[in-house]
């Protein structure tokens, strides 16, 4: 498949500091790429390399193969963190400024408020607009040039819940329509939902990179599906068993955390030597957030 | 250019409606009432001392005075306030950001900004400027002398001399702007510094109403633009703009 954004070995120093250390991740075309950090790990000075606002210090950026220069640079459509909006401006002032700016002659100013939700509010500033709808402004306006890419730098930062459902539906829509998308979070729960595949950055370094179906698979313990609910008492000695160590028990379904050389002979033999009937048992799937939780208990 | 006449259009129409650009323009008009009433009573006193072969220079210095005055209220001041409220709030706010993230160079902006401020500035200070010195000769000159006076080197002081100058502390403040974390601070600076050179002028011995002070001005202007350039070759990148912002 195609790549569409490929960062080779970027450093990035800041102030003394080196921000990026060395960054190498590629998202292909059609990808929602969900780029995952916590606070200062890097995600915005990547976001500002690619968009050409900071220089790397070494290192290339490669937009659909190509040398990311200004040319390369105008198939990017952006969303920063703080918006970018000019609050003098109404929401149409405000597209026809970036319009001209891409170069584009005809753009669709009212078709995209529409898609934003925002065509009754056209005629007015942006300095009057709540969060959410300076949110959905800024989508509106880096769709203007109809780009190939959408980079969104935690563009769900500060919204309420309704704001963030409906800034994700918008994502969802846009990827499906073909676009490639590479959207910056801390949100693991969002970057899961919506994105296909992720990279992991912290302390300036890509620390995990891939499908999220993959990733997710490499989830320790397993979960078993038992054909009776067990009872407390059936509970009580599983948790009493080091070895097995249940993690979770919902209904029918018991979640093992099992040591080192107890696999799923082992697990099985145990529950049946207790008289529990099992209908199945699989791997069990991390969450991002326990493959986040984990890289970061490893760093430190 | 297209870029540049882009963000030129959008500066003067966001300057325009900022709130400060709009308190700045009535504070700077109310200021220019007394210095008329002032230079009126000067120049009314100056002709009923004498003909106009003995008070005609003095005169002539006093016209010149309140045309420079005038002028560089204006043209100088207004611009540099013009601009840098915006400036300052869209630098805090990201706004520059999501500009200089097209594909646009940090010239273009850098122009763009300048020409956005100075613009209404120089059409202000020339209108204004022109009207006082007219409004002097109607209510001053032509009672005491029959006709009116507009000696060449005072116009060309105040449709040539002060607007280069004007355009080159414009230029200056906007560069330093762009790149340093409050632009308010750094504007005060060039307009302190305009200040000094607009209050040494006329200590050189130059007079109001000669050729040699509207072109000493033009060329402070020039100087002043051309330093920008060159510091502007120097040190203006996307880079040096995005790390200097100070977010709200």
């Amino acid at each position: 498949m195609e790549t569409a954004i490929a960062l080779r070995g970027v450093h990035k120093g800041l102030g003394g500091r080196e921000v990026l250390r060395g960054i190498t991740l590629e998202v292909r075309r059609g990808d929602v790429f969900g780029y995952l950090g916590p606070n200062g790990a890097g995600k915005t000075t990547t976001i500002r390399v690619l968009l050409g606002l900071l220089e790397p210090d070494s290192g290339e950026v490669l937009i659909f193969g190509e040398r990311a220069g200004p040319g390369a640079r105008a198939r990017i459509g952006f969303v920063l963190e703080s918006d970018g909006l000019f609050d003098g401006l109404t929401a149409v002032e405000n597209l026809e400024l970036f319009a001209r700016l891409y170069g584009v002659k005809r753009p669709r100013i009212g078709e995209l408020l529409e898609l934003v939700g925002l065509s009754r509010e056209g005629r007015e500033r942006a300095g009057r607009f709540s969060r959410g709808m300076r949110q959905r402004l800024a989508l509106a306006r880096a769709l203007l040039h109809d780009p190939e890419i959408l980079v969104l730098d935690e563009p769900t930062a500060g919204l309420d819940p309704s704001g963030q459902m409906e800034l994700r539906e918008l994502v969802r829509e846009l990827a499906a329509a073909g676009r490639t998308v590479f959207f910056s979070s801390h949100n693991l729960d969002e970057v899961e939902r919506l994105c296909n595949r992720i990279a992991l950055i912290h302390r300036g370094k890509i620390r995990l990179q891939g499908e999220v179906a993959e990733l997710r698979a490499g989830g320790r313990g397993y979960v078993v599906e038992l054909s009776a609910e067990p009872t407390a008492a059936d509970l009580e000695e599983l948790g009493g068993d080091g070895h097995l160590g249940l993690v979770e028990a919902r209904g029918r379904r018991l979640t093992f955390d099992p040591a080192d050389g107890i696999g799923i002979p082992e697990l099985a033999r145990a529950l049946q030597d207790r008289g529990l009937g099992i209908e199945a048992i699989y791997r069990r799937r991390a969450s991002l957030e326990e493959l986040y939780r984990r890289i970061l208990a490893e760093e430190a | 250019m297209r870029d540049f006449i882009t963000i030129a259009a959008h500066s003067l129409r966001a300057n325009l409606r900022h709130r400060q650009g709009l308190i700045s323009i009535a504070v700077l008009f109310l200021g220019i009432i007394p210095v008329f009433f002032g230079m009126k009573g000067t120049l009314t006193e100056i002709l009923t001392k004498g003909t106009w072969d003995v008070v005609g220079p003095w005169a002539l210095n006093a016209i010149g005075l309140a045309g420079y005055l005038v002028s560089l209220l204006c043209v100088a001041f207004l611009g540099v306030l013009l601009g840098i409220g915006t400036l300052t709030q869209e630098k805090a706010k990201g706004a520059l950001e999501a500009l200089l993230a097209t594909p646009i160079r940090p010239g273009a902006v850098w122009w763009g900004k300048t020409a956005g401020s100075f613009l209404p500035a120089f059409v202000a200070g020339i209108g204004v400027s022109f009207g006082v010195l007219w409004a002097l000769n109607a209510t001053a000159v032509v009672p005491a002398l029959g006709r009116p006076v507009l000696p060449g080197p005072v116009a060309a002081t105040v449709g040539v001399g002060v607007p280069l100058l004007g355009l080159g502390i414009a230029a200056l403040v906007n560069l330093i702007g762009l790149l340093v974390a409050n632009p308010s601070i750094a504007s005060l600076a060039v307009v302190m510094i305009a200040l000094a050179v607009s209050n040494v002028l006329p200590r050189l011995g130059l007079e109001f109403a000669d050729w040699s002070f509207a072109w000493a001005n033009a060329g402070t202007g020039l100087v002043l633009l051309a330093t920008s350039v060159l510091l502007a070759r120097k040190v203006l990148t996307k880079e040096r703009i995005v790390l200097s912002a100070k977010r709200l």
